[in-house]
């Protein structure tokens, strides 16, 4: 799938999570059919304005102008409406200054491996192993989020520390 | 020598029914000839001395007049005039229309407009891409100032709306084959664009998006200020007489002994009734007045010139040196008929001249030459030889027929 509903980059794209990445491509979903509908809607009125005899006239351009302002203003709902989504979806970076009552998108929607996921990828992001240990160890939130994963991500955690 | 008497047996025609017959003054219609319009003599103050262009508005009641010295007159009759503004362009027109309980009258220029309403003017200067037009349902239509086949529409807020938009102003391209836009006049619930060789009609209800050209009627050359709505119907000035369209298909007036007029210039409609243009009229060799009437649908011609002809509450008003003329029934009028040879080339006798009615003067004229009876009796003993006749009557009363009798060769 071809992403222009927002600008980003192929990295930035690599680093989204497993929700972020389902947020934009519904977005893009969105747009893509919103883009078919004002090109199916501008065929027809050419059509329509071709048969009323008004092929050089200033409504052909009108029409389209209208449609896709229309069209851009429905985009720019959804492109914000991303945003915030991605905005809210976002890690937290472990600098200390964001809120830390979780790093990582806790999501019980998603199905367990993609919650394991999360949660590895944002513990592998500590590059201190004991330190990333320790956090671990002291997240009640992974203990409920990951259910039984949480002591198999312990051992991987474990593994990369060694 | 031998006198040879041919036997002869006596023919009759009816001069009314005569092709290329001229009419002055007269209306001929089943069979009679009725007095009909002239011009009296000019009247009234404060006529402008050359008018530009002048229209009845009728939404406020009013006459108005644009002068060639820049100045707008008013008038209640159409007779006498006040001057009440000056308006500084070199070419204007006139458009009208109602907004709920008021009505106004737009004097139209390329950088402005003055408005009247019914007690008072005032000026707004935004340019005005059309060189003339019509106002409907709060828009103006009207022929683009500069491109020939371009008509412009306003936007709602009317004729100082010229933002471009889907819902707001816009125009369209005509196809080049019927020529350029001449005028784009109301009927009933289309626009008929006028333009060099024929019609298009447009149908502008609702939103420009809806508007639609319905059909493209050609027709000869028209002549441009020529087209005006009686009863429903477009009438206007062609290279081949007067055509009418009534949305649906243009065709030529039926009229009767109409033997053209050529350069018609202005046209004017009156009473509901009355289709007048003035042109050059090859019977008169001057300029002269054409009136169809299109309750009997005959026509005939008013020896009057004015500058300007314009109609309006049931009469017309021709403008002329500073006074106003206006329509009225006549006080004489000449009916003249087409040639009658009775059926031979050969010459005859016309013995005698009936007339149904009172008539001041009758003419024959017989091969080129005239002779004139003066308060003629009824029946007009004539006893002229020739080959072909015409019959002139002068009168200011009806006439119910005109029979001419001739002695012609038997077997003829």
């Amino acid at each position: 799938m071809e992403i222009d509903v927002i600008e980003i980059t192929e990295q930035e794209l690599n680093r989204l999570s497993a929700v972020q990445m389902q947020l934009l491509r519904s977005a893009q979903k969105s747009k893509n059919k919103l883009r078919i509908t004002l090109k199916e809607e501008f065929a027809l009125h050419k059509k329509m304005f071709y048969a009323n005899g008004m092929k050089n006239s200033s409504l052909v351009n009108a029409k389209y102008t209208e449609l896709d302002e229309a069209y851009c203003r429905d985009v720019g709902e959804i492109v914000e409406q991303l945003e915030y989504g991605l905005n809210l979806n976002t890690p937290m970076p472990d600098d200390g200054t964001a809120d830390e009552t979780t790093g990582y998108i806790v999501d019980y929607t998603l199905p367990y491996t993609d919650r394991y996921r999360l949660v590895r990828d944002y513990y592998l992001t500590i590059n201190d192993p004991s330190q990333r240990l320790s956090l671990y160890s002291a997240d009640a939130t992974a203990k409920r989020y990951l259910g039984s994963y949480y002591s198999t991500l312990y051992d991987v955690l474990v593994a990369y520390g060694s | 020598m031998k006198t040879v008497f041919y036997r002869t047996e006596t023919k009759k025609v009816d001069a009314l029914k005569t092709d290329g017959a001229f009419m002055l003054g007269c209306a001929v219609h089943d069979g009679v000839i009725e007095p009909a319009l002239n011009f009296g003599t000019g009247r009234g103050w404060n006529v402008p001395q050359t008018v530009k262009v002048a229209a009845c508005v009728d939404e406020i009641g009013k006459f108005m007049i644009f002068d060639d010295e820049h100045g707008v007159h008013i008038s209640t009759d159409g007779v006498n005039y006040s001057k009440m503004d000056t308006f500084e362009a070199d070419d204007a027109f006139f458009a009208q229309e109602r907004n709920g309980d008021e009505a106004f009258a737009y004097l139209i220029c390329a950088d402005k407009v003055l408005i009247r309403a019914a007690d008072y003017f005032s000026g707004a200067g935004k340019p005005v891409p059309v060189k003339c037009g019509v106002m409907r349902y709060g828009r103006l239509f009207g022929a683009d100032r500069t491109d020939e086949l371009l008509l412009r529409w306003s936007g709602e807020d009317g004729v100082q709306d010229w933002k471009e938009s889907i819902s707001g102003a816009g125009w369209a391209y005509m196809s080049a084959d019927l020529g350029k836009i001449l005028d784009v006049v109301d009927l009933n619930e289309k626009l008929v664009v006028v333009r060099e060789h024929g019609i298009t009609v447009l149908n502008a209800l609702g939103v420009p998006e809806n508007f639609k050209f319905s059909g493209e009627y050609r027709t000869p050359a028209i002549s441009p200020n020529t087209a005006k709505v009686l009863n429903g119907k477009v009438i206007f000035s062609t290279d081949d007489g007067f055509y009418r369209f009534d949305g649906n298909k243009a065709e030529k007036l039926d009229c009767p002994n109409y033997d053209g007029m050529q350069n018609v210039t202005q046209s004017a409609v009156a009473g509901g009734r009355y289709y007048a243009a003035l042109g050059y009229c090859k019977q008169l060799e001057k300029t002269a007045i054409f009136i169809y009437d299109a309750r009997f649908s005959c026509g005939y011609f008013i020896d009057f010139a004015p500058q300007y002809l314009l109609g309006g509450n049931g009469k017309f008003f021709g403008y002329l040196n500073a006074a106003t003329h206006v329509s009225e029934k006549t006080s004489s009028f000449k009916y003249v008929s087409g040639e009658m040879d009775f059926g031979t080339s050969d010459r005859k006798v016309l013995k005698r001249v009936k007339v149904r009615g009172s008539v001041d003067k009758i003419t024959v004229i017989c091969d080129g030459k005239e002779r004139v009876f003066l308060s003629p009796k009824c029946e007009l003993p004539t006893h002229i030889c020739g080959r072909s006749f015409k019959i002139a009557v002068e009168g200011a009363s009806k006439i119910e027929g005109i029979e001419a009798y001739a002695e012609v060769k038997s077997g003829n």
